[in-house]
């Protein structure tokens, strides 16, 4: 159970949950009342070693009148773990009452970033598949259940259901039969639909969202293309440029998809956040789909919708408890729980699911408006991490006058870091740079990159930054040029005009995900059946004293070669290369990916031409009408409770209601301690 | 038998020094402090007569300081192998890279600054951020194409120089729970050691395959046995360790300590580990491999239940002719105790199963109260050759006092 590497950088504060500066008043339902009555005014709050918080009276003779207070575990902690602790406090005959545990639930959190940035245990609790299975449970519970599930989920569940572990190292090309994603949503569905199992109202896939988010991720782009490089957001009700038509930050763009990065940008680099897309993720954009519009089709409020997501990692749940994402008119959130893949696999474990039970219609070519209003597993040729670059570069690719050329370069020979330089196929013309960037470390270099391009963070900024003279600058100058000449030499002429005017050219455009080949391998996906059998054989073996388990691989001498990779954190790069085969499965366009062979500078050059005449994909362009007509019903209902009569100015806040959001940076508090070491 | 003797006090900051070190090629020696500033001495040998070099005389004088503009303590400096660059890891989660520039350097037309004696600037060239909170330790590999550092956020980076002469981020490796204390580079292979306050040591290497990755965890495991004393040893050191007998019990481990400080012998096969109980331990390279297995050898009490902030060494002679026994080196350990320790590190004869043969730790001599009452935070040998018959090292203290101290053997 861990976020991505970003987010566990940036969880500091392990001993708080929730935060002490939660603004929340914690209701203590178990009153002592000795206090009140002023028989034992002297207390003090001990805290045994499972975190058990004790009330314990500090002097020593007895109360008089009332009889000592008894120790007992209160009954809302359960588990063995709170006994031992109990225990110990009676051994050592000390006088204490177990305090209750502050409980907040999701609904009263208000995201206010008081824990949301500093503990993970937190948002995972409260969004666990017992919530879901409560709401399933509850005979009282009158909302309209919608489950919506992210393509890459399917793609891991398909993995895992059809791997067996003595295949897994045999040859990948027998591992998606017998099961397509299609299928398994299909079949989840009628699961799900059935009364005993909550009667769910729909469950989707995230497609169709994320299809209304890239066509929004385009249009922004363009919006900020107008700004120009490097420009700081124009706020249009600055005093002296009233009413400019240009909104939001400049170029380059970086990508919003991924809350793993988007928090941490937050927490640690404020200063970017004007060029983090403001365009919902898919997950943004599906709550705002069934709880906005879907909700108001069926003449239902908001509150009336229970929306569950599933999602590739924990991250997630920390973007539906964004504080945008509620809306304090109907107090609801866009997406009420957020389920990793592995828990929705518990969730249909525990109900008794059978992934290989055919249901009727789960082959048929389209889904039943019955089942679905939105089309379903749309395609997006790209990257498995929602094609967010790609869409982009054939949007440009498509507006420009003259054939264009995509050429790719792998930074450091690295497949999750990637240039794609999009040029005019007769002139040589850069038209776009932009990169796709996955994992935490790609991520540090890239901050530093658009930190120094867009000049919001000068190289030494901070530390004699004003002192960087001349002579500085004039090595790096000959250092560059050094490095250059180098790559000439290395590089066929052709390529090596490319480069260097590649080189140049700052970023227009990056692809950010926090997890080390993308979302296929987020952190709450299922893990590697092999390794699954060795973690819970280890598991059983290895909880040591205090329940912890422990990694006994790694402690004694005779440890054999566990590598903690960094690379690939949650799982091995076979298994991840496995679900990406299986996300890509059934296909009609393979995705384009580079060949990464370890050189900086191999060049991949494709051609552009075709793509100007050939066909849109009839599934994108039904994606295309249905979104329009969505939009159309959002800006017609909004221009009825607005009263302005500038329709183009209420189309546009309309739409950027649906499907925009908002970023504030996080002011850290570290620096209040001060550490003597 | 070998004694500690002052050399000289170089006082100036005005917090806490935190670390001391000596530029590898050049007669600098820089320390840094909770004043936020770094301080540069130099110094040069006055050579005695007699060739061998017992009386030889050192001067040290003050350069410059650099005030850095880092907004918190500055915890540690490391100089690159070539002596052109200085790294400073700070409190305010930054580590800084300073070199030498003049200020004509790069303005055309100006060939000035080839001239030696112009007065140069150390400057800030870059900034590497990404630590979350408090950077403790930093640290240049053998080639200096690598520097590491290492924070409270639990975290170990590591950055690669470019040709341009910027950094760029190779890998963060989180494997620590708890706040890393120190790290330190293999004295000639891309091994990082790092030290945390959970207790353990884990050692890294690049996976050809894949990215650095650790391939070992240590977890200190020997109880801890009461320093030998040199048998040839004078009475007063005889006299210190008996007088403070009831200091210098190290009760057995109990709970895990927190791993202070580590040092590799300049032989690369021994890496020596400092801990919040003030003991040090000795790890021993098992191959030759990479990723070979590191093994817990020894474990003496060294700083009377005070933590050991501090270790330095110097290179042994290695086999001895015609014995099994082989010397290590001597190492130097300083703490929370206010006491220099200078230790024999030695392989011992081959035991009678032919299985093993002991390491062992020989205490030679301790300097007492050498910072006073204060905390010694770190110590340096001078590895350069300046003088044939005796070895610099420096200290730095919570007085804020920088030490230099010869170890002479008479
Ligand atoms: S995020 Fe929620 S639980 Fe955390 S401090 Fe804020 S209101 Fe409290
Ligand atoms: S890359 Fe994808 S799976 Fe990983 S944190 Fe980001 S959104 Fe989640």
């Amino acid at each position: 159970m861990a976020f991505s590497g970003a987010l566990q950088l940036t969880d500091l504060d392990d001993f708080l949950a929730p935060s002490q500066a939660c603004i929340l008043p914690v209701k203590q339902k178990n009153k002592v009342t000795d206090q009140a009555q002023g028989l034992n005014p002297d207390t003090d709050i001990h805290i045994d070693a499972q975190n058990n918080y004790y009330e314990v009276a500090i002097s020593s003779k007895p109360s008089t009148a009332a009889p000592a207070p008894t120790l007992k575990p209160t009954d809302k902690t359960v588990g063995g773990t709170d006994s031992v602790g109990v225990l110990q406090v009676q051994q050592q005959g000390a006088q204490g009452k177990q305090l209750e545990k502050a409980e907040i639930s999701l609904n009263d959190c208000l995201a206010c970033s008081g824990c949301v940035t500093s503990t993970e245990s937190m948002l995972i609790t409260l969004q666990s598949h017992l919530e879901v299975q409560t709401y399933i449970n509850a005979e009282d519970d009158n909302r309209t259940g919608i489950l919506t599930i992210s393509p890459q989920t399917l793609a891991s569940l398909v993995t895992s259901y059809t791997e067996t572990p003595s295949s897994s190292s045999s040859s990948s090309s027998s591992s998606c039969q017998g099961l397509t994603m299609t299928q398994l949503l299909r079949r989840i569905r009628t699961f799900f639909s059935s009364p005993q199992n909550g009667g769910w109202a729909g469950v989707w896939d995230t497609t169709f969202a994320r299809h209304l988010s890239l066509r929004e991720h385009v249009a922004e782009y363009k919006e900020r293309r107008l700004v120009g490089k490097g420009k700081q957001a124009l706020t249009p009700t600055s005093a002296d440029d009233p009413g400019t038509p240009l909104k939001g930050g400049g170029l380059p763009m970086l990508a919003s998809a991924c809350p793993g990065w988007v928090c941490y940008a937050e927490k640690a680099h404020g200063d970017l956040l004007d060029f983090v897309s403001h365009t919902r993720s898919s997950q943004g954009v599906m709550g705002s789909l069934v709880k906005q519009w879907w909700a108001a089709e069926r003449k239902k409020t908001p509150k009336d919708v229970y929306h569950v997501t599933v999602m590739p990692c924990y991250d997630k749940k920390l973007e539906a408890s964004r504080s945008d994402f509620y809306s304090e008119l109907y107090e609801t959130r866009d997406v009420d729980c957020v389920l990793t893949t592995g828990e929705l696999d518990l969730l249909l474990r525990e109900r008794g699911f059978n992934p290989f039970q055919a249901v009727s219609g789960e082959d048929a070519h389209e889904v039943s408006p019955r089942d679905s209003p939105f089309p379903e597993l749309i395609s997006h040729s790209g990257t498995s991490s929602g094609s967010y670059l790609h869409t982009l570069i054939d949007a440009l690719a498509r507006e420009h006058h003259n054939d264009t050329r995509l050429v790719t370069r792998p930074v450091r020979g690295s497949e999750d870091h990637v240039e794609y330089i999009l040029e005019d196929a007769a002139t040589g013309e850069i038209i776009f740079k932009g990169a796709k960037c996955y994992g935490f470390r790609n991520l540090q270099n890239l901050v530093r990159k658009v930190g120094k391009e867009t000049g919001v963070k000068a190289v030494g900024r901070g530390i004699g930054a004003s002192k960087l003279s001349a002579a500085v600058a004039a090595r790096r100058r000959a250092g560059k040029a050094k490095l250059a000449a180098g790559q000439d030499s290395a590089v066929s002429s052709s390529a090596s005009s490319i480069t260097e005017q590649a080189e140049e050219r700052t970023l227009d455009y990056v692809e950010v995900m926090a997890c080390p080949g993308g979302c296929v391998n987020g952190g709450g996906q299922m893990k590697p059946k092999s390794e699954n059998a060795a973690t819970a054989a280890k598991q059983a073996a290895g909880r040591d004293e205090e329940g912890y388990s422990r990694d006994w691989e790694m402690e004694g001498v005779e440890a054999p070669k566990t590598q903690i990779d960094e690379g690939m954190r949650w799982s091995t790069k076979s298994w991840v290369a496995k679900v990406e085969k299986v996300y890509w499965s059934g296909l009609p366009t393979p995705p384009q990916s580079p060949k990464a062979d370890g050189q900086d500078q191999v060049v991949a050059e494709e051609e552009h031409k075709d793509r100007k005449i050939s066909a849109v994909d009839p599934q994108i362009e039904i994606a295309n009408k249905i979104g329009q007509q969505i939009i159309d019903t959002i800006v017609e209902s909004s221009k009825k409770s607005l009263s302005t009569t500038n329709s183009a100015e209420i189309a546009y806040e309309a739409r950027i209601n649906f499907l925009r959001t908002r970023y504030r940076k996080v002011e850290g508090d570290v620096s209040g301690l001060t550490a003597k070491w | 038998m070998p004694a500690i003797e002052f050399v000289t006090e170089l006082p100036g900051h005005a917090g806490p020094a935190w670390a001391v070190s000596w530029n590898p090629c050049r007669p600098i020696l820089a320390s840094c402090s909770s004043d936020k500033t770094v301080r540069l001495y130099g110094y040069n040998v006055k050579q005695s007569t007699d060739s061998e070099g017992a009386n030889d005389r050192f001067e040290f004088r003050f350069l410059q300081e650099i005030p850095t503009a880092h907004k918190r303590t500055i915890r540690s400096i490391a100089w690159s192998p070539n002596g052109k660059s200085l790294a400073t890891g700070s409190f305010d989660s930054t580590v800084g890279i300073w070199e030498e520039v003049d200020e004509y350097e790069g303005v055309e037309g100006v060939e000035r600054y080839q001239d030696d004696s112009v007065e140069k600037e150390w400057e800030c060239i870059t900034t590497l951020e990404g630590h979350e909170s408090e950077c403790k330790g930093v640290s240049w590999s053998s080639d200096g194409t690598l520097l590491a550092s290492c924070s409270r956020d639990k975290s170990v980076w590591i950055w690669e120089l470019q040709a341009d002469g910027d950094f760029e981020c190779i890998s963060v490796m989180m494997e620590h729970t708890q706040d890393v204390k120190s790290i330190a580079w293999h004295p000639s292979e891309e091994i990082l050691a790092s030290a945390s306050y959970d207790a353990s040591i884990y050692l890294f290497a690049d996976d050809p395959d894949s990215d650095w990755s650790p391939f070992q965890k240590l977890n200190p495991s020997l109880p801890a046995a009461p320093a030998s004393i040199s048998t040839e040893g004078s009475t007063s050191l005889s006299a210190a360790t008996v007088e403070s007998t009831p200091d210098f019990v190290v009760p057995p481990l109990q709970e895990p300590e927190t791993v202070w400080s580590l040092a590799y012998s300049p032989c690369g096969r021994y890496l020596a580990s400092g801990g919040d109980s003030g003991g040090i331990r000795i790890w021993e390279r098992s191959g030759n491999d990479i990723d070979s297995r590191w093994i817990e050898r020894t474990h003496v009490e060294a700083h009377r239940a005070r933590a050991c902030f501090a270790l330095s060494w110097i290179a042994g002679s290695g086999p001895a002719d015609g014995a099994d026994e082989i010397s290590v080196g001597r190492l130097v350990s300083v703490g929370g105790d206010g006491r220099i320790c200078l230790w024999n590190v030695a392989k011992g004869e081959m035991q009678q199963d032919q299985t093993s043969q002991p390491i062992q730790m020989q205490l030679l001599t301790l300097r007492e109260q050498a910072h006073t009452i204060y905390d010694i935070n770190s110590v340096a040998v001078l590895q350069r050759n300046v003088s044939p018959g005796a070895r610099l090292f420096a200290t730095a203290g919570d007085d804020g006092g920088v030490k230099i101290w010869r170890i002479s053997d008479m």
